[in-house]
């Protein structure tokens, strides 16, 4: 279940830096549309990955299911924590 | 998007969020506690030792039944797990019935002190103490009405998609919209899972005349969709019920693999020779609400046949009523659950205040609207927590011996509540808020504080036992004392809200 969470949380902040606003408060320089499609790609890619790790090694499934869509939420907001965090060091 | 269509979400999502915003808030809130239900109970119940879940636990228990219950026409014996820690029998003459709480040694028997516990939240958020007179319809209404107004929500919020993990801060206005956009988005699946598993709980109940088609009336209903076991014998012969539990124990364990698999024993009619041995397995296997179960005889311990499968409809019914409860949850997923329920709550008190604040900026003159909803806001928001902190001080501060002291716990809940609406009707609203929530975290301080004071054995005995539900309820309550407090500290250093003034004037304040 960790690798998963921790896959899920991965790919959600390649999906949040494939935002063009985020990823300039990130890194203080535009993205460029490479970057952009890698990121995008990245993170759906490991998001998938993370539910494939779930169906693969957690058991029983449906239990597995529902804590996956908690941590969804859960690392959603971790995220967005995260992006607030660096927007206002670069203020 | 039709921009007909998106004003119709626009309005729908206000108003249906206004009318029914602090019903919904003090359903998710006290839903939210529902999760630590049985941890809750154990904290209000101190009395209670840790009893650790052992084989010989089943045959002590027996032993103690056949001395106390001899020709009862009932038997349970529940058996502590992870999250009650909390030994108890059960025994009824029809509708007399008899409970035993018992400590880790056979003879010690404990008596709790009279709670409704955490039980109080689950019955309050399900029927809204109305049970009887409407409560669950209403509860249901709320529900259908949360779901309308989740996904009115995703129409409303233009940029919700656009501003993913889009966070804010600065003005208190702009910080609290794209607070609630953000606490929208995060709790979508759990809101709609909620609300769509609460309609489900009691779905019969919300189509009566389907019901009475089908057959009958709801009861019958439920009857047929779920059967029960046949009906025993009464005048079966009478017969002496099993003293060893081995024999069953060694049946269950064929079919159920691992340690600790039995929630609940139950005995009907262990006095006669038709009498028969119902075992539950413990919940946290499986998503569904009803965990397996294995029927054996009463007195000689030999397999019976057991339930007949449910239909498709009753398993459906069972897996949202599991989903809703969460009892298959282990503790990383109930404290996860648990956060999501408050960040719902959370979700729904920020609408609320978004609401007056947009419209206290535009308005000159005072409006009787506005007012209600600045007050109403304040007794619910603010008001509510200060509520169930009442509820707890009172179980802690209430002579153990007072009689119907469990209804006296939930009317000083309600008692708080109606001071707190009181408070917000006369007082200025910004020292209503920051007294309320001051009044909070006092409560919340006091309560570790007063536990100590009381029996300082207590947390000792906690530590030295790593009684981790106490020892998470007490750190638990201070945090919220510290998130109460800094709250209050952050509200009284503000002074750019506008509120009005007892003599119906606005004011900046």
């Amino acid at each position: 279940m960790l690798v998963s969470i921790t896959l899920q949380t991965f790919g959600l902040l390649c999906l949040s830096l494939a935002m063009d606003k985020h990823f300039k408060s990130a890194f203080q320089m535009p993205l460029t549309k490479q970057l952009k499609f890698l990121l995008k790609f990245l993170g759906w890619f490991v998001t998938g990955l993370s539910v494939c790790c779930l169906f693969l090694f957690v058991q029983p499934v449906s239990i597995a299911i529902v804590q996956w869509m908690g941590f969804l939420s859960a690392n959603i907001l971790l995220v967005s924590l995260i992006h607030c965090r660096l927007a206002l060091k670069t203020k | 998007m039709n921009p007909d269509f998106r004003k119709s979400m626009i309005w729908l999502h206000t108003y249906s969020g206004l009318v029914l915003g602090w019903l919904l808030f003090t359903i998710f809130l006290t839903g939210s506690l529902s999760y630590f239900n049985p941890e809750i109970s154990q904290w209000m119940k101190p009395e209670l030792v840790k009893v650790t879940s052992a084989q010989n636990l089943t045959n002590q228990s027996l032993e103690k039944l056949h001395k106390l219950a001899v020709d009862a026409d009932s038997w349970r014996i529940i058996l502590p797990n992870e999250r009650t820690q909390h030994w108890s029998l059960q025994w009824n003459y029809g509708r007399e019935r008899h409970n035993l709480s018992l400590g880790a040694n056979y003879d010690q028997v404990i008596t709790p002190r009279d709670t409704e516990g955490g039980n109080f939240f689950r019955i309050f958020h399900h029927s809204l103490q109305l049970r009887g007179y409407g409560g669950r319809y209403i509860v249901g209404v709320a529900a259908m009405v949360m779901l309308v107004i989740v996904f009115s929500g995703i129409f409303t919020h233009r940029r919700l998609f656009r501003e993913f993990f889009t966070l804010r801060l600065g003005k208190l206005l702009k910080t609290l919209t794209d607070f609630h956009a953000l606490a929208g988005l995060v709790t979508i699946p759990f809101c709609i899972m909620i609300c769509s598993s609460g309609i489900m709980i009691y779905a019969i109940m919300y189509i009566p005349f389907s019901a009475d088609h089908f057959s009958g009336g709801q009861r019958e209903l439920s009857r047929a969709l779920s059967p029960g076991l046949i009906e025993i014998d009464k005048n079966a012969p009478s017969q002496i019920p099993l003293r060893d539990f081995g024999v069953v124990q060694r049946e269950i364990e064929n079919h159920w693999q691992g340690n600790n698999q039995i929630r609940r024993i139950t005995f009907e009619k262990p006095f006669s020779q038709d009498g028969r041995i119902v075992v539950d397995r413990i919940k946290n296997l499986t998503i569904s609400k009803q965990p397996e179960r294995l029927v054996f005889s009463s007195y000689d311990g030999k397999p019976l046949q057991g339930y007949v499968e449910a239909s498709n409809a009753t398993r459906v019914r069972r897996v949202f009523f599991g989903l809703h409860e969460a009892h298959f949850a282990d503790i990383r997923l109930r404290w996860l659950l648990f956060l999501l329920g408050l960040l719902s709550s959370t979700l729904i008190a920020t609408g609320l205040i978004i609401w007056l604040k947009k419209r206290l900026i535009k308005i000159e003159k005072p409006q009787l609207g506005y007012f209600l909803v600045e007050r109403l806001n304040i007794a619910v928001i603010g008001g509510l927590p200060l509520a169930i902190v009442a509820f707890f001080l009172s179980n802690r501060l209430l002579p153990k011996l007072l009689e119907d002291r469990a209804t006296l716990e939930v009317q000083v809940f309600f008692l708080t509540w109606l001071v707190c609406l009181f408070l917000s009707l006369f007082r200025p609203a910004k020292k209503a808020w920051v007294e309320l929530l001051l009044a909070s975290a006092l409560g919340c301080y006091l309560l570790p504080i007063i536990d100590l004071y009381q029996d300082s054995e207590r947390l000792k005995d906690a530590i030295l036992e790593v009684n981790s539900v106490y020892l998470t309820f007490a750190l638990f309550i201070l945090f919220m004392g510290f998130v109460f407090m800094k709250s209050a500290c952050w509200l009284r250093a503000k002074d750019t809200a506008y509120e009005y003034s007892n003599n119906g004037t606005k004011k900046r304040c």
